[in-house]
């Protein structure tokens, strides 16, 4: 591939991101929105697929399949599943009152990150300098995982089993 | 210009082409002219060998059942397939008075997209495919549990109770054999070293169905579960839901949906295939992507032959076989295979040679003979007594 080739597919990926963006943010407002809760689900189910999309426009496809097979796979469905099993939701719909308390906690919590997330050079490291430094994703994640982050992993697989086991106690018929 | 222009369907020698045929003003489009060709043939290909597909489906259960099937149009009836599709156009396009059209209306288009996306990762041949992942394997798995999204869809927005009960069963159905399939899989990652596709059909060096008989048979049962065919198909039990989720489709929604549904066979063959038949692999006789066709045709034949023989399961068995055996077998296949490996790898280079294989294979089909017959006595023995309790009770009464 010639350099023409690698300008012309840079200009093609920032068309990309911002087609993407627009669509995150209008399925994210679509999540808050609307009426029906169903439909608001299905908006946040392309919510999450935009950024999986993000994912993989920063050469992270690992995570992009991760959040794709997770968020939408196993969390959306659950979602749905409760809000099919809650009754006549289909008939009444959510009310969208103004609450004073919840606005300013969110708007206090968007502050703050906003706050933060300056504070952090993320721009040390461009998206080519990460692809070069790491080849693969994959690998490094599983590197990492058994290596340096052994602990918190086994951590977090025992709590995963204690809440799987608790939500057998509860069902449980006896 | 564009690098390794093998392979009868691959990127690269779609753009060389375009390049020589395009006028040279024209030449920013190339890229974009060569991807939607390559798009159009796949999915193309795909559509005709669904068509065809369910000729052969219709022709060789009725051979089962000792009918004669569809035999009118064309040459032994090949022609049915054309017949059925303008038919289901013709139809009248009824949506429901309550519905959800918008949603109604994007669940068969989201079920057709989810069933297609899974090509784009296949290696049909050494140098052709759509896109090489190098997470290929994910890639797959994410994309068939968006299925069950659609099917929600359809069945949540047509207001209907049988198509709302269809659309929850089959979904529960499809999440409890992500699991088991998943595990199997898990089995075949720890052969190959990779989670490319391409990468685990070149390090079969024999077959992974040989060497993980049990890997392979949790994950058939399951992917056919996946699909929803006999003996799983509780997606549309006709005799007890109508017809499932799509009940209240018709005409091109509905002809989209059996689409879909029709390809989902072809489509998890394809996956088998590459994952435990060696891909496009095969001697020399042939191009590679023929082996590839081959192998297809004869897991499809395989799923047609359990559709024609086992009868429906119930729901509460379906979830039985994916909880007991099917769990248990795939967390002793990934077991089994994890110390075979730590036994039998080469220190230096971190490969088994093809000799080791055949030892390891050897193990597990041991392995495999001995627990396929102790679960079927486990369960067999289970069943026996159940019978006789009820029989017993029966005569108190």
């Amino acid at each position: 591939m010639n350099s023409e080739f690698v300008t012309e597919s840079s200009m093609v990926l920032e068309i990309v991101f911002w087609a993407i963006s627009v669509i995150s943010i209008i399925s994210a407002l679509g999540v808050v929105l609307l009426k029906s809760v169903f439909r608001a689900a299905l908006s946040l189910i392309i919510c999450f697929i935009t950024i999986a999309a993000f994912f993989i426009l920063l050469n992270a496809e690992f995570l992009a399949a991760v959040q794709i097979l997770i968020y939408i796979g196993a969390i959306s469905v659950l979602l749905i599943f409760a809000i099919l099993f809650t009754r006549d939701i289909d008939i009444q719909n959510v009310s969208h009152k103004f609450n004073l308390i919840t606005a300013i906690v969110v708007g206090v919590f968007c502050l703050i990150s906003i706050y933060i997330f300056n504070d952090i050079n993320i721009k040390d490291i461009t998206k080519d300098e990460a692809s070069y430094l790491y080849g693969s994703t994959v690998n490094e994640i599983g590197r990492l995982l058994v290596n340096n982050f052994v602990l918190p992993f086994e951590v977090v697989s025992i709590l995963l089993l204690a809440a799987l086991i608790g939500a057998f106690v509860l069902i449980r018929e006896d | 210009m564009c690098e390794q222009p093998e392979g009868l369907l691959n990127f690269c020698r779609i753009y060389n082409l375009y390049e020589i045929i395009l006028p040279s003003w024209l030449s920013s489009l190339t890229y974009l002219m060569s991807a939607i060709t390559l798009a159009f043939a796949v999915i193309n290909m795909l559509i005709i060998s669904t068509a065809l597909y369910t000729w052969f489906e219709r022709r060789t259960l009725a051979r089962f059942q000792s009918r004669i099937g569809p035999n009118r149009w064309g040459p032994f009836g090949l022609l049915q397939p054309i017949a059925d599709v303008v038919k289901a156009i013709t139809k009248e396009d009824t949506v429901p008075e309550s519905a959800d059209k918008i949603v109604f209306n994007l669940a068969p288009i989201l079920l057709l997209i989810t069933t297609l996306l899974v090509i784009v990762v296949i290696p049909l041949g050494p140098d052709s495919f759509m896109g090489s992942l190098n997470i290929g394997v994910i890639f797959i798995i994410g994309v068939t549990s968006i299925n069950t999204i659609a099917i929600f869809m359809g069945g949540w927005a047509s207001r209907n109770k049988y198509a709302m009960f269809g659309a929850m069963r089959s979904v529960a159905m499809l999440i409890t054999y992500e699991i088991p399939m998943g595990i199997a899989i898990v089995g075949i990652l720890l052969l190959s070293n990779s989670l490319a596709l391409s990468d685990i059909v070149m390090s079969q060096t024999i077959p992974f169905f040989i060497v993980q008989p049990i890997g392979f048979f949790v994950f058939f049962a399951a992917s056919i579960a996946e699909i929803s065919r006999t003996p799983f198909d509780q997606i549309e039990a006709e005799s007890e839901l109508g017809s499932g989720f799509h009940t209240e489709y018709s005409g091109i929604k509905f002809a989209i949906i059996t689409l879909a549904e029709f390809m989902a066979p072809i489509i998890s063959a394809i996956i088998i295939t590459t994952l435990y038949l060696g891909g496009f692999k095969g001697p020399n006789i042939l191009p590679a992507e023929f082996w590839f066709a081959i192998k297809v045709f004869i897991l499809i034949f395989f799923m047609l032959w359990i559709r024609a023989t086992w009868p429906r399961l119930r729901i509460d068995q379906i979830m039985n076989f994916a909880w007991k055996p099917l769990f248990g077998l795939g967390l002793f296949n990934l077991f089994a295979t994890a110390i075979e490996i730590i036994v039998f790898q080469d220190n230096a280079t971190g490969f088994i040679s093809t000799s080791d294989y055949w030892i390891i294979s050897g193990i597990n089909w041991m392995f495999a003979i001995v627990l396929f017959f102790a679960i079927t006595q486990i369960m067999g023995s289970k069943n026996k007594e159940k019978i006789k309790h009820s029989y017993e009770a029966n005569i108190v009464r």
